[in-house]
């Protein structure tokens, strides 16, 4: 197998997924591109990661999730300017042409954005990714009841946040 | 709002989908990280399997090659030298004809007694290994 075709082709088919949930956990577009490319330089390197994996898209997020911590534990001395950041629209969701709709999107962003950052990665993975608990865990190494856990806790934070502008909507 | 319809209603959101222009900065980026590794020459099939076998735990695999490394060394410098292994030689053909000795009852007699004797009627003479044995023989009297 070609190593550049073979980079395509998971480029293709993974990195709109890698790309929301990076931008979910870093709200930095920037800091997001950073770590896309070096994921993707690292499988350039070592195309025997992907090798042999079962799951692609959960091998790929949980490497997306490692580099994304361990970019969190390197920008320490920046910690104060990007918690400001946290709270800004970085565009994590499609554009809507309904203004009812652009308006819930841009509050389930900003509500996603006050969640913890480990509640925001389960919420993320089970919503937008469809794993299960079981990927999940495996995925961001944790037990299995702290996953869900994490997922109930960060579901109720986001429907009460959300409450009244879905009943509204709705 | 029920939990079902309300996680139905996040499912829907649709992602933003990553910027056109970053797929080719992105793959032309890992292009020029893959190309030092391509520029070193492959290794041979047999290293690459060998390294490929090995991945798992290197470390661990390192290790035991040191301890067998350890042990090959150890049992090189616990050779005897020319002269133990000569005098092993010697105390060896000595503890032979001790044994040769002890086994042959005249040999026995002539040490403990070199003086000439008369030779002993033979019904007389005790036969070595009928109702005695060699240490029976040893203590018995010439």
């Amino acid at each position: 197998m070609v190593p550049e075709a073979e980079l395509s082709r998971l480029y293709d088919a993974h990195a709109g997924a890698l790309f929301g949930y990076l931008l979910n956990l870093t709200r930095s577009e920037a800091d997001t591109r950073d770590l896309l490319q070096e994921l993707f330089c690292r499988l350039a390197r070592r195309p025997e990661l992907t090798a042999g994996v079962r799951d692609e898209r959960a091998f790929l997020l949980c490497m997306a999730h490692n580099a994304a911590v361990d970019h969190a534990r390197r920008r320490d001395a920046r910690q104060r300017r990007n918690d400001t950041l946290a709270a800004a629209a970085v565009g994590l969701f499609a554009p809507a042409g309904d203004p009812d709709e652009a308006a819930f999107r841009r509050e389930l962003e900003a509500a996603l954005a006050e969640l913890p950052v480990e509640q925001r990665a389960v919420v993320h993975l089970k919503l937008w990714e469809g794993l299960t608990f079981d990927a999940i865990a495996d995925a961001l190494d944790i037990p299995l009841n702290t996953a869900a856990s994490r997922y109930r806790y960060g579901l109720d934070k986001l429907r009460t946040r959300l409450r009244p502008l879905y009943d509204e909507i709705r | 709002m029920t939990a079902d319809d309300f996680e139905k209603l996040l499912r829907r959101q649709p992602l933003r989908p990553a910027p056109g222009d970053w797929r080719g900065e992105i793959l032309a980026a890992s292009r020029s990280a893959m190309a030092p590794h391509e520029a070193v020459a492959d290794p041979a099939p047999w290293i690459a399997r060998l390294r490929d076998w090995l991945w798992p735990n290197p470390v661990a695999w390192g290790a035991l090659a040191a301890c067998w490394l350890a042990t090959l060394v150890l049992n090189q410098l616990a050779q005897p030298s020319p002269s133990e292994r000569a005098r092993a030689e010697r105390d060896a053909s000595l503890a032979a004809a001790y044994y040769a000795a002890v086994r042959d009852p005249a040999a026995l007699t002539l040490l403990a007694d070199p003086r000439p004797r008369e030779a002993a009627p033979a019904s007389r003479r005790p036969r070595p290994g009928v109702g005695q044995s060699d240490g029976q023989f040893l203590l018995s009297p010439v």
